[in-house]
């Protein structure tokens, strides 16, 4: 949330909630798997959401989705439970993901070249809205850009992440995430413009 | 509104990217927390599918050998590292060479499988080190490969080919953080080849010759391994510790050891690291914490305790943990700071083999306790543990900043982390009643 003056207002976790949830690691740490489960159970959905976003594949992405807890229950020792669990999971999944990515890219590589000439239509099974036609559409669009182009695009306006906790979830400077979004965008709207020519329209009505 | 696209302000870019993003269909998210629990206690230690490499910093462990022995030919130092090396539950697993193991492919480094391929910038996002190139040979530029690897710590290989055979490596540079908890690479020996003493920049190096297999792994639980025909040369800088293959000359190696220097271009692009196990943990970030009585209850061998120093009373924690069969952790608490030990003193049983991970030019002494054959080993280091299936299942929580002391008796093997001296360490070790 960015108030007008361009401050965060809010950076996801409530002073209630963070207690609560160091609590739990806490417990965690200690061995109770209840408490564990419902961290996991907290933090799923967006852990899952964002290695979807980066592998496009619904299996693989519970794959790492299921390795980043894991990994991160095994590392909980030197987690710092006063921060927010969050970005440091979405930190492991980030890194899972890259490891992941990097020998897949090769061939998915090729692939795209092969049908970068049209967007590759939605099929749909149920309904669908406009609306979610052109998600699915922007989706692809940013697929098109690096990796680390990706990660914040999908971090900030697809998972609507603060900068400061994206920072804490691809380890680098705040300034960083900055000059990395604004890459980012310049190079979709490139992308956009090229390829996605429907998707322009729609976005200048 | 007819704005070229170019021209349209990020935040009009950004609202419409919000909004579309908004209305994203995402597939149901499944059952994870199930799942997780479900793998989590069937195999409570287990690294996620094996991915998680077993093979551990061996090779640095190397440089163990030079504070221990002045003469190293290849059999002796073979016997005396296997003899030494392992106390009881206890292995410290020292890498060596092998030469001509036989399912291996003399295939240059760019195999295939090798993932994590990229570029030098991007590969020092993702290391928290400034990646250092060297400038000797004048003629070698940039890399023509670099690939990043994250196994367990960031390591970079940064690859130049022989100009006239561009699938044949001239000259390999690996760089990791010394830190890091595991490291990937990991040579098996069968038998050594000539480890030699050297300096970089005046400081102990480790010149290892002669062909040898080089495993790794590849990132999704498959070891390759890769016979390296030239000789390789193994030193630190500070918190970092490289690994030069090649075909030179030790000479000649150690001016290119000597020849790194930091690229201006990537200074700004270092990831910050996560935070590291290194500084001591508080003790209460440990788990398992048990009364004197209860850990007893867990094992059914006699938890010993130190009568010496006078007075030194029960100890203020204890701990079990589960690695396959229980390791009792007890500590002893600084009077001035509670939250942080002064002594350690761990008891474990051969179901747990603890493997020493030395990721620092340290010593490593032979001593004895009782007559039985111990190790003193000074300095930061890591110790992890597999159990008997060969799967690591806890990296180490160094809970005090000193030196380690490692004996078997009995059947039981003690590990004692404390900042005394040797002699007073060994005292304690001799006063478990």
């Amino acid at each position: 949330m960015i108030s007008g003056s361009g401050v965060q207002v809010m950076s996801g976790y409530e002073g209630g909630r963070q207690v609560e949830e160091a609590e739990l690691v806490n417990r965690a740490r200690e061995g109770s798997d209840a408490a564990w489960h419902s961290l996991v159970y907290a933090h799923q959905e967006a852990i899952f959401r964002l290695t979807y976003l980066l592998l496009g594949d619904r299996d693989e992405a519970e794959d790492v989705a299921q390795d980043t807890f894991i990994r991160a229950f095994h590392a909980l020792g030197t987690f710092d439970e006063t921060r927010p669990l969050r970005p440091w999971l979405l930190a492991i999944a980030t890194n899972l993901v890259r490891n992941r990515r990097r020998s897949l890219g090769r061939y998915l590589a090729a692939m795209r070249r092969a049908i970068q000439a049209e967007p590759p239509p939605v099929t749909t099974l149920g309904e669908r809205t406009g609306q979610e036609w052109e998600a699915q559409t922007l989706w692809q669009a940013v697929r098109r850009l690096r990796a680390a182009e990706q990660e914040v695009v999908y971090m900030r306006y697809f998972l609507e992440m603060s900068e400061a906790d994206m920072a804490s979830a691809l380890q680098v400077a705040p300034g960083t995430v900055k000059s990395r979004l604004h890459r980012a965008l310049a190079r979709l709207r490139t992308v956009v413009d090229t390829d996605f020519p429907a998707l322009r329209e729609e976005r200048q009505s | 509104m007819n704005q070229s696209p170019h021209e349209q302000p990020d935040e009009q870019l950004e609202q419409y990217l919000r909004d579309t993003a908004g209305a994203f269909h995402y597939p149901p998210t499944p059952d994870i927390a199930g799942a997780v629990r479900q793998r989590l206690a069937h195999d409570p230690g287990q690294r996620s599918r094996g991915r998680h490499s077993q093979r551990r910093l061996a090779w640095a462990a190397i440089v163990l050998l030079l504070g221990l022995v002045s003469s190293l030919f290849v059999p002796q130092v073979q016997a005396f590292v296997r003899s030494i090396f392992r106390i009881g539950a206890i292995e410290i697993v020292v890498a060596t060479a092998t030469p001509g193991a036989s399912n291996t492919t003399p295939s240059p480094l760019w195999d295939p499988r090798l993932r994590g391929q990229t570029t030098l910038a991007e590969a020092q996002n993702e290391v928290s080190f400034p990646i250092k190139l060297p400038t000797y040979p004048p003629d070698l530029g940039r890399p023509n490969r670099v690939f990043v690897q994250d196994e367990a710590g960031p390591l970079v290989i940064l690859g130049w080919v022989e100009a006239d055979q561009p699938d044949q490596p001239r000259i390999v540079l690996y760089e990791m953080s010394t830190n890091t908890a595991q490291n990937v690479i990991r040579k098996t020996t069968e038998q050594t080849n000539v480890l030699q003493a050297t300096r970089v920049h005046g400081r102990e190096a480790l010149w290892v010759r002669g062909p040898h297999i080089l495993e790794f792994s590849d990132g999704r639980g498959t070891d390759l391994a890769r016979l390296v025909e030239g000789d390789v040369l193994i030193w630190e800088e500070g918190p970092v510790t490289y690994r030069l293959e090649s075909k030179l000359t030790l000479e000649e190696a150690v001016k290119v050891a000597e020849s790194l220097t930091q690229v201006p271009e990537l200074t700004g692009l270092m990831a910050t690291p996560l935070p590291l196990p290194m500084t001591p943990v508080p003790i209460a970030g440990l788990a398992g914490e048990r009364t004197l009585a209860e850990a007893q209850g867990e094992v059914l061998y006699k938890i010993r305790l130190p009568t010496y120093p006078q007075g030194i009373g029960e100890p203020d924690r204890v701990f079990v943990q589960y690695l396959g069969s229980p390791i009792i952790i007890l500590a002893w608490l600084q009077p001035e700071d509670k939250t942080r030990a002064r002594m350690v003193l761990y008891q474990m049983t051969y179901d747990v083999i603890g493997e020493k991970s030395v990721s620092s030019l340290e010593m490593v002494q032979e001593t004895t306790v009782n007559g039985n054959r111990a190790a003193w080993v000074r300095g930061p280091h890591f110790l992890s543990f597999k159990d008997r299936a060969g799967e690591t299942n806890m990296e180490e929580r160094r809970l005090v900043d000193g030196n380690v002391l490692v004996w078997e008796e009995d059947g039981v093997t003690y590990r004692l982390e404390s900042s005394l001296t040797l002699d007073e360490a060994v005292r304690v070790a001799e006063s478990l009643r």
